[in-house]
């Protein structure tokens, strides 16, 4: 290592105070961007699973009206301006009812 | 010529399957690379003799700025593909690449800013290469903005890719701003025509955080793709299937 001890590797000539709050920066927009899309991802598996789940039940004339439930439900909690394939299944709950 | 190969490129299945094999390895490649490419630079190299300790930032800037003009092109050149070819997933990734631009051209923008304090005496001045790196942020921002605004999806694609390729114009600006006009940024420190000005003890950690940076940036924009192929072909078989065979990967 090129410093000493410590108290010079945090102080880095008077310039610790620059330098270490950068990496702290650096750190955050990293950390931001492993997160970020993870999350993402976790929402649009769990959306699609739910989706599918809906589907599943409405197949079954028994438990059609569960499924028609999870599914208007997930008209409002899904991102209603992204996609046309979300529209297009909002279209067809409303036709079902 | 025979386009197979081409149209084979731009399948979304084919992508996501493929994407998942490398995924794992890329990832852990591009996280030993810039834990060795920030950690040499940090403890390892000696001080500059002009600007003393302050120019440990470089092994952050110079890898975040790079990228932040990289991206922007890639954008573009995924925006010619959607106009051109019409292919998905080029849109895809023009939708995809948009955050992580902007969030390392955010980062250059900081990080520049920091630098400029010690070395310079001021966070910010309204020289060439920081306000043309300024109006670069805006139009990352523009970008994904614009994305918002509109609803139906194949003109979301096409506004995105127009304004991204009027947009690359800036870089050119920003990659010679520092020759055309008097900048207080310095000049390049790397330069693929000539050998590099720097010592090689801190060239090399500058070299492999690169690398890692733009590894990185791959890593993550395949993660945000395969979610974003996974949301626009949710109706289809295929994507069932792999969400209920345990999509964790």
């Amino acid at each position: 290592m090129y410093f000493e001890n410590f108290a010079s590797l945090v102080d880095m000539g008077g310039h610790g105070i620059y330098v270490w709050p950068t990496y702290a920066l650096g750190l955050l927009v990293i950390l931001y961007n492993i997160v970020s899309p993870m999350m993402a991802r976790k929402k649009i598996v769990t959306q699609i699973r739910r989706q599918a789940k809906a589907a599943n039940n409405r197949k079954k004339p028994a438990s059609s009206d569960t499924g028609r439930k999870v599914n208007s439900h997930e008209q409002f909690s899904a991102n209603g301006q992204q996609q046309a394939s979300t529209t297009e299944s909002s279209r067809t709950v409303n036709e079902g009812e | 010529m025979n386009w197979t190969f081409f149209h084979k490129l731009g399948s979304p299945k084919w992508f996501y399957e493929i994407s998942g094999k490398w995924l794992p390895w890329l990832a852990i490649l591009a996280a030993l690379m810039m834990a060795t490419g920030l950690t040499w630079g940090l403890l390892f190299t000696p001080p500059d003799y002009l600007q003393g300790n302050s120019y440990r930032i470089i092994f952050l800037h110079v890898p975040t700025a790079f990228l932040a003009s990289a991206i922007y092109v890639s954008m573009a050149i995924a925006g010619a593909v959607t106009l051109i070819w019409r292919i998905k997933l080029a849109d895809m990734a023009l939708k995809c690449m948009a955050p992580i631009g902007t969030s390392f051209c955010f980062l250059a923008l900081l990080t520049g800013a920091i630098w400029g304090k010690p070395t310079w005496g001021t966070w910010w001045v309204w020289d060439a290469r920081l306000t043309s790196m300024l109006i670069l942020l805006f139009l990352y921002f523009g970008v994904i903005a614009l994305r918002g605004a509109i609803r139906s999806a194949t003109t979301q694609a096409r506004a995105c890719a127009i304004l991204t390729l009027v947009g690359v114009v800036n870089i050119p600006i920003i990659k010679f701003s520092v020759q055309w006009w008097n900048t207080l940024h310095q000049g390049s420190t790397l330069k693929l025509t000539e050998k590099p000005s720097m010592a090689p003890e801190m060239l090399w950690p500058l070299l492999i955080s690169i690398a890692a940076f733009y590894l990185f940036f791959t890593v993550v924009l395949i993660i945000r793709l395969r979610t974003e192929i996974l949301d626009r072909e949710r109706r289809t078989k295929w994507v069932r299937n792999a969400v209920e065979a345990g999509a964790r990967s």
